[in-house]
C-alpha cells in the first residue's frame, strides 16, 4: 500500500526547512469523545514543497477536508504538529492564527466564498483591508488581469456566474501573495468547461509566479492539472502519484483501500 | 400538512425562537391588561356595616342616562346621593318592616392620650348615629349607649389599638371645632368591618355633624321575622317609586362603599387605554417579527419549491407552523401576564387608585383574547409575507449569493404612504379638537401610525439612511466601518427590519413620556398662576369645617375667605362615561383669590343658578356664556343652570366651578378642602397668619400656609398619577425593548455564515465584533433619529393643544434617559447576539445552512 513517498523523510526534517510551504507531522484529529468519537485523521504526515501544485484526493470520509482545515490553521490537531511557512501553528493563539492566515494563506471554498454586500473589487481586496496593510495596486491589477475580471470589478456577487464567482475567490486568495493557496473542491459546482478554465488558471499561476497550491478534490480530471497527487484513505496517506494523468488517478482511486 | 409542519418544527427549533418570543411576550401583555380590566369590572366592595341588614334604601347612586333611548344605561356617580329623612317613616310603614334606621356618615379624627386613633388597617374613621349599631349588628361590650352630645361609643378594635377606655376622654374633630368627648361605651361585632373605623354618637349629634340634618345617607331596613327579603324589597320599591333605590345582596356593598365607583372607573380607564396601546403594539411586533422570520427562511422555502411544492402548499405549511408556534407561545405568555396583572393590580390598590378589594384572577376571557389576537395577528402576517415568500423562484435554493428582492414593492409603498397620511389626519383631528385630554390620548395613536408607515416604507428609508452614512464615513480607512456600511447599503431589508423595533421603542416611549411631562408641567404652571390668594388654609386631616371658615372671616385683616371643596360632576355636559372633576367654591370674592384666566363672562356673575366651565368642557358641552344647560351635580341631582363664565386654567383644577349655594349639599364630605384668603390692603400677611394660627388651636388639623404651600400639596397629591404613568411607560418600554433584542438576535444569528466567511478570509473576532458595533451604532443612531422625529412631529401639536405652547416640556434628563436606554438596549443586543453568532467555529459556520 505504501509506496515510497518522496516527502516522508527517514528522520524528521528540521521544521524550518525552507522548501516545505506546508508540513504535517503525525497529525491525529478526533472529533467527539467516548463512544461517539470519530477519528478523522490518523497519524498523517505530509509535506508540500514551495512552488508545487499538489492535489489531495480520497473518497468521502477519507479526511481530506479535515486535513485541509488543519493545514490552513482553521482547526487544531488532537495530536501531532502542523507547520505553515515554517511556523508551528500550535504556538499561535486564535488572533495570531487569523493574522497568519490573512497574510500567508489563501483559501477558496467550493461555495459561498464572497461577501454578498461587497463588489468584486472590494471582495478581492478584503484581506488586505482587514490587515490594514497597503494594497499593492500593481499586483492587484495583475491578479485581476490573470483572473480575467477586468470588466467585472464593480459588480456584486449576485450578478456573477458561478465560474466568475470562483475566479473572484481565487483572485482574493492571491492578492496577499500567500505562502500557500488552499482550494477545497473549487470546481465542484461548475460545469466542465468552466472547471477547466478555473483549473487552467490555477496551473498558470503556479507556473508563472511560483505560487504553492494545495487542491482538495475528488475529480480525477482536476487532479490531473497538478504536479503530484496525494491519496488519503481512512485518515492516512495512502500513496501518491507524480505527473498524474486523469486515467492513472482514476485507476488509483478505484483501488484505494485494497 | 399539520404533521409535516409539526415535524418540521421539532427538527428545526432555531428559526422559530424569535417568533415564539415575540408572540409569548405580546400574549403576556394582552393577558395582563385583560385581567386588569376584568378585575376592575368584577370588583364588588364587601358588605361590612350592613352585614345584618338584608335591605338598604339608598338614593340614585347609579342614575339613568339617555333615558328612553336605545343607549339607556346607568352610570355610577361619585358623591353620596342622599335621601330625605321623611322617607324613614314611609319605609317603616311598609308591612314586613320591623325597623327602618337612618344612617349618616361623617368623617372624623379621634385623638386619645396615646395619639391619633386609627381605624382598622389605618382606614379613616366616620361618625354614625347609635341606632345604626343594629344594622351590623354591633353589641355593647362595655359601658352604655351615648345619650349626650359629647358621648361616644367606639368599636372594640379601635379602642384597643387607640388606648381608649370606658369613661376615658378623647378629642373629636369632625365638622366643627375640636371638642373633648367621653367614651361611654365600647361595642363589638362578629361581622368583618375592616375598611372603616366606626364611632357612634347620638342621632341628633350625628345629624348635626353631617351638616344636612334633613337628609340621610341610607336607610337600613330590618325585616320582621319570617318576612321574605325579595318580596319585601319589591314592596318597598313599589312604595318608594322614583324617590329612592332599594338594594339587596351584594348591591349593599356598593351602597356602603361609594368610593369604590371612582376607583373602579379609574381601573377601567387605565386598563382600556393601556390595554389598547399594548394590544396594538403587541400586534405590530408580532406581525413584523413573523414577517422577518419568513424572510429569513427564503432559502428553505426555495428548496421546498425546488422539490416541487406548489406555492399554495408552501403557504399552507408555513401557516400551520405559525399557528402551532402562536398557540404554544401565547399559552406560554399567560403565566407571566397573570403575574404582571397581579402585581400591577396590587400596586394600584395599595396606592388607592384601584378599588381596595379588587382581586385579579385568571379568567378565561383575557386568556382567550390573548391567544386569539396572537393567532389572528400571526395569520395576517403570514398571509401578507407568506404570499411573497411562496412565490420565490426554486432556483434561489441553488444560488449562492442570495440577493435581496427589489427595494420596495408598489403595494408596500402605497400602503406606507396611506398609513402616513392617516397618521397626519389623526394628528390634525387631535389638534383641532382643542381638548387637551383627547389630544394627549390621540398622540400615542398618531405616533403609532407613523411608526407603521416607517415600517412599511422601511427599506426605502434604510437605503437613504445608509447612503447618507456612507457619504459621512467617506473614505475612512476603518475596515470594520466600511464593511458595516456596505452591509447596510445592500441589505436594506435587513437593516429596515432591525430599524423598525428601535423606531417603535423611541417613538412610542417618547410620545407617552413627554406628552405626560408636558401635561404635568402645564398643570403645575397653571396651578401656580391660578391661586392668587395671600394665605391658604389646608387640612392635614379630614377637611376644614365651615365653622372654621366663619371664624376666619371674623379675623381682622382678612378681607376675603373663599372655601373650596373638591367634587365631581354627574354624567352631563357631554361627559357621560368619564365624569368631570369639579370644584365647589364660595362665589363671594372668588375673583380675589383665584385667577382662572376667564376668557368669557365673569366669575363675579356666579350665583346659585349658574356655573363656570373650563374651555374644554364648554367645547364638549357645546355651550357658551349665557347658555342654559342641564348639569348633573356630583350626586346625580340634575339642575338647570346658566353658564356664567368660561375659563382657560382648568388643568389640575376642575372642568367646572360650582357655587356653594348650588352644590354644597350634594357632596359626600361636608367639609372643605381649602380656604383661600385675601388679606386686607395694609395688613401684613404674617400678622394675619399668626392670628389664624390661634384658630388652628381649635382645629388641630389646620395648616396655615401661602400659595406655594398649596401648590406643593397639589403636586404631592398628583404623585400617584405620575407614578402610575411612569410604570405604564416603563412596561411599554420594556416590551418594545424585548422586541428590539429579539429582532436583532434573529438578524445576527441569521448571519452566521457571513460572519464565518469573514473570519476565514482573515477577519479576527474583534474585527467582526467591531463591524457589529458599527452596524449596531448605525441602526441605533438612525432608529433614534427617526423615532425622535416621529415623536416630535406628534408632540408639537399635542403640546399646543395641552398648554398652548408648541414646545413640549421635555426635561433633558428624561430625554437622555429615554434615548440612552434605547441606545443601550440596541447596542447591547447587537454585541450580545453577534457573540452568539460567532460561537460556532468558522469552519463549521461556513457550512451552516440558513
Amino acid at each position: 500500500m505504501n509506496s515510497a513517498l518522496r516527502d516522508t523523510p527517514a528522520e524528521p526534517l528540521s521544521p524550518t526547512a525552507p522548501q516545505h510551504a506546508v508540513r504535517l507531522d503525525a497529525v491525529r484529529k478526533v472529533y467527539g469523545t467516548g463512544e461517539g468519537s470519530v477519528v478523522a485523521l490518523d497519524d498523517l504526515s505530509a509535506g508540500f514543497d514551495s512552488g508545487s501544485f499538489t492535489a489531495v484526493m480520497g473518497p468521502s470520509g477519507s479526511g481530506k477536508s479535515t486535513f485541509l482545515h488543519i493545514a490552513a490553521g482553521l482547526d487544531t490537531p488532537t495530536d501531532g504538529l502542523a507547520w505553515l511557512g515554517g511556523v508551528n501553528l500550535a504556538e499561535l493563539n486564535q488572533t495570531e492564527l487569523t493574522v497568519l492566515r490573512r497574510e500567508r494563506v489563501g483559501f477558496v471554498f467550493q461555495a459561498f466564498n464572497l461577501m454578498p454586500s461587497l463588489t468584486v473589487s472590494q471582495n478581492i481586496s478584503l484581506p488586505v483591508r482587514l490587515g490594514k496593510a497597503r494594497l499593492d495596486r500593481d499586483w492587484m491589477s495583475q491578479v485581476v488581469t490573470r483572473t480575467g475580471l477586468q470588466d467585472r470589478l464593480g459588480h456584486r456577487p449576485s450578478e456573477l456566474s458561478g465560474g466568475q464567482q470562483q475566479r473572484v475567490a481565487i483572485a482574493r486568495a492571491l492578492v496577499t501573495r500567500p505562502d500557500v493557496l488552499f482550494a477545497d473542491e473549487p470546481t465542484g459546482a461548475l460545469d466542465t468547461r468552466t472547471s477547466r478554465e478555473v483549473l487552467g488558471l490555477l496551473r498558470e499561476i503556479v507556473d508563472s509566479t511560483g505560487q504553492t497550491i494545495v487542491l482538495v478534490t475528488h475529480d480525477p480530471m482536476a487532479a490531473a492539472h497538478a504536479d503530484r497527487v496525494v491519496f488519503l484513505a481512512d485518515g492516512r496517506v495512502a500513496g501518491s502519484l507524480e505527473a498524474p494523468s486523469a486515467d492513472a488517478v482514476a485507476e488509483r482511486m478505484a483501488h484505494l483501500g485494497d | 400538512m399539520l404533521r409535516v409542519a409539526l415535524q418540521g418544527l421539532r427538527g428545526r427549533r432555531g428559526p422559530f425562537v424569535g417568533a415564539f418570543v415575540a408572540l409569548a411576550v405580546a400574549s403576556a401583555l394582552v393577558v395582563a391588561c385583560g385581567m386588569l380590566l376584568q378585575a376592575g369590572l368584577e370588583s364588588k366592595p364587601p358588605v361590612e356595616r350592613y352585614s345584618g341588614t338584608p335591605i338598604i334604601v339608598t338614593g340614585h347612586q347609579k342614575p339613568v342616562v339617555n333615558a328612553g333611548t336605545d343607549n339607556e344605561e346607568r352610570i355610577a356617580v361619585y358623591e353620596r346621593a342622599r335621601v330625605p329623612r321623611s322617607l324613614v317613616s314611609r319605609v317603616a310603614a311598609v308591612p314586613g318592616v320591623r325597623r327602618a334606621i337612618a344612617d349618616s356618615s361623617t368623617p372624623a379624627t379621634l385623638r386619645s392620650d396615646a395619639g391619633t386613633v386609627e381605624g382598622p388597617g389605618g382606614h379613616p374613621i366616620a361618625l354614625h348615629p347609635w341606632e345604626t349599631a343594629a344594622l351590623t349588628p354591633y353589641a355593647l361590650q362595655a359601658g352604655r349607649a351615648p345619650a349626650a352630645p359629647d358621648e361616644l361609643v367606639v368599636d372594640a378594635g379601635m379602642a384597643r389599638s387607640g388606648g381608649l377606655r370606658v369613661g376615658g376622654p378623647a378629642r373629636l374633630t369632625s365638622n366643627g371645632p375640636t371638642r373633648t368627648v367621653t367614651v361611654v361605651g365600647i361595642a363589638r361585632t362578629s361581622a368583618n368591618v375592616e375598611r372603616q373605623g366606626v364611632v357612634f354618637t347620638t342621632a341628633a349629634t350625628a345629624a348635626r355633624f353631617s351638616g344636612l340634618p334633613g337628609r340621610v345617607d341610607t336607610i337600613g331596613v330590618l325585616p320582621t321575622r319570617g318576612a321574605d327579603t325579595e318580596e319585601l324589597a319589591d314592596r318597598l320599591r313599589d312604595e318608594l317609586g322614583d324617590d329612592a333605590e332599594v338594594a339587596t345582596g351584594s348591591a349593599r356593598g356598593d351602597a356602603e362603599h361609594i368610593e369604590n365607583a371612582e376607583a373602579r372607573d379609574a381601573v377601567l380607564a387605565i386598563g382600556s387605554t393601556f390595554g389598547g396601546i399594548a394590544l396594538v403594539i403587541a400586534m405590530f411586533v408580532v406581525a413584523s417579527t413573523i414577517s422577518l422570520s419568513i424572510l429569513q427562511r427564503q432559502r428553505e422555502v426555495a428548496l421546498l419549491r425546488a422539490v416541487a411544492a406548489t406555492p399554495k402548499q408552501v403557504r399552507r405549511m408555513i401557516r400551520w407552523e405559525i399557528i402551532v408556534v402562536a398557540l404554544l407561545a401565547s399559552v406560554a405568555g399567560v403565566i407571566p401576564g397573570a403575574a404582571l396583572a397581579g402585581w400591577l393590580g396590587g400596586a394600584l390598590s395599595d396606592r388607592g387608585i384601584a378599588p381596595e378589594d379588587m382581586e385579579v384572577t385568571v379568567g378565561a376571557v383575557p386568556v382567550v383574547a390573548a391567544v386569539g389576537s396572537s393567532v389572528i395577528t400571526a395569520l395576517i402576517a403570514v398571509a401578507a409575507a407568506g404570499r411573497r415568500a411562496a412565490r420565490v423562484r426554486p432556483t434561489l435554493a441553488l444560488q449562492e449569493s442570495a440577493s435581496e428582492p427589489r427595494l420596495i414593492g408598489p403595494a408596500r409603498l402605497i400602503a406606507g404612504l396611506l398609513v402616513a397620511a392617516g397618521g397626519a389626519a389623526l394628528l390634525a383631528v387631535a389638534v383641532a379638537s382643542g381638548d387637551s385630554t383627547s389630544a394627549a390620548d390621540l398622540a400615542a395613536g398618531t405616533s403609532f401610525l407613523l411608526v407603521i408607515a416607517v415600517a412599511l416604507l422601511g427599506p426605502l428609508v434604510a437605503g437613504i439612511a445608509a447612503s447618507l452614512a456612507a457619504a459621512a464615513l467617506g473614505r475612512s480607512g476603518n475596515v470594520s466601518g466600511f464593511l458595516a456600511v456596505s452591509n447596510m447599503r445592500t441589505a436594506s431589508r435587513r437593516f429596515s427590519s432591525a430599524l423598525t423595533p428601535i423606531v417603535l421603542t423611541v417613538a412610542i416611549s417618547s410620545t407617552l413620556v413627554f406628552s405626560a411631562t408636558t401635561r404635568e408641567h402645564a398643570g403645575e404652571k397653571q396651578e401656580r398662576q391660578r391661586v392668587t390668594a395671600d394665605l391658604v388654609l389646608q387640612s392635614d386631616g379630614v377637611g376644614i369645617p365651615r365653622s372654621a371658615l366663619h371664624e376666619v372671616r371674623q379675623v381682622p385683616g382678612v378681607e376675603t375667605a373663599v372655601g373650596t371643596a373638591e367634587s365631581s360632576l354627574g354624567p352631563s355636559l357631554g361627559s357621560v362615561y368619564s365624569l368631570a372633576q369639579a370644584v365647589v367654591a364660595d362665589t363671594e370674592g372668588i375673583d380675589d383669590v383665584l385667577d382662572l384666566d376667564v376668557t368669557h363672562g365673569s366669575l363675579a356673575d356666579l350665583d346659585a343658578h349658574s356655573i363656570a366651565l373650563s374651555k374644554a368642557q364648554a367645547d364638549t358641552a357645546g355651550a357658551g356664556v349665557g347658555d342654559r344647560v342641564e348639569v348633573a351635580l356630583g350626586d346625580g341631582t340634575r339642575r338647570d343652570v346658566r353658564v356664567a363664565a368660561v375659563y382657560e386654567r382648568g388643568l389640575g383644577f376642575g372642568d367646572a366651578l360650582l357655587p356653594t349655594a348650588l352644590a354644597a349639599s350634594h357632596v359626600t364630605n361636608p367639609m372643605l378642602s381649602s380656604v383661600l384668603i385675601r388679606t386686607a390692603p395694609g395688613a401684613s400677611p404674617d400678622t394675619v397668619a399668626a392670628r389664624l394660627d390661634r384658630i388652628a388651636a381649635r382645629y388641630p388639623d389646620l395648616a396655615v400656609g401661602d400659595r406655594h404651600d398649596h401648590a406643593a400639596r397639589v403636586d404631592a397629591s398628583r404623585e400617584s398619577n405620575n407614578w402610575l404613568f411612569r410604570i405604564l411607560s416603563v412596561i411599554i418600554f420594556v416590551f418594545t425593548a424585548i422586541a428590539v433584542v429579539n429582532t436583532l438576535t434573529m438578524i445576527a444569528l441569521h448571519r452566521t455564515r457571513e460572519l464565518a466567511l469573514l473570519q476565514l478570509v482573515g477577519g479576527t473576532r474583534s474585527q467582526v465584533l467591531a463591524m457589529a458595533r458599527w452596524e449596531g451604532g448605525m441602526v441605533v443612531g438612525v432608529g433614534i433619529a427617526i423615532g425622535g422625529a416621529i415623536a416630535v412631529t406628534t408632540l408639537v401639536p399635542t403640546s399646543s393643544a395641552i398648554s398652548g405652547s408648541p414646545v413640549p416640556y421635555a426635561p433633558l434628563g428624561v430625554v437622555a434617559l429615554v434615548v440612552g436606554a434605547s441606545a443601550a438596549v440596541g447596542l447591547l443586543a447587537t454585541q450580545f447576539s453577534t457573540r452568539l453568532a460567532l460561537r460556532p467555529r468558522p469552519v463549521d459556520g461556513i457550512g451552516l445552512r440558513d
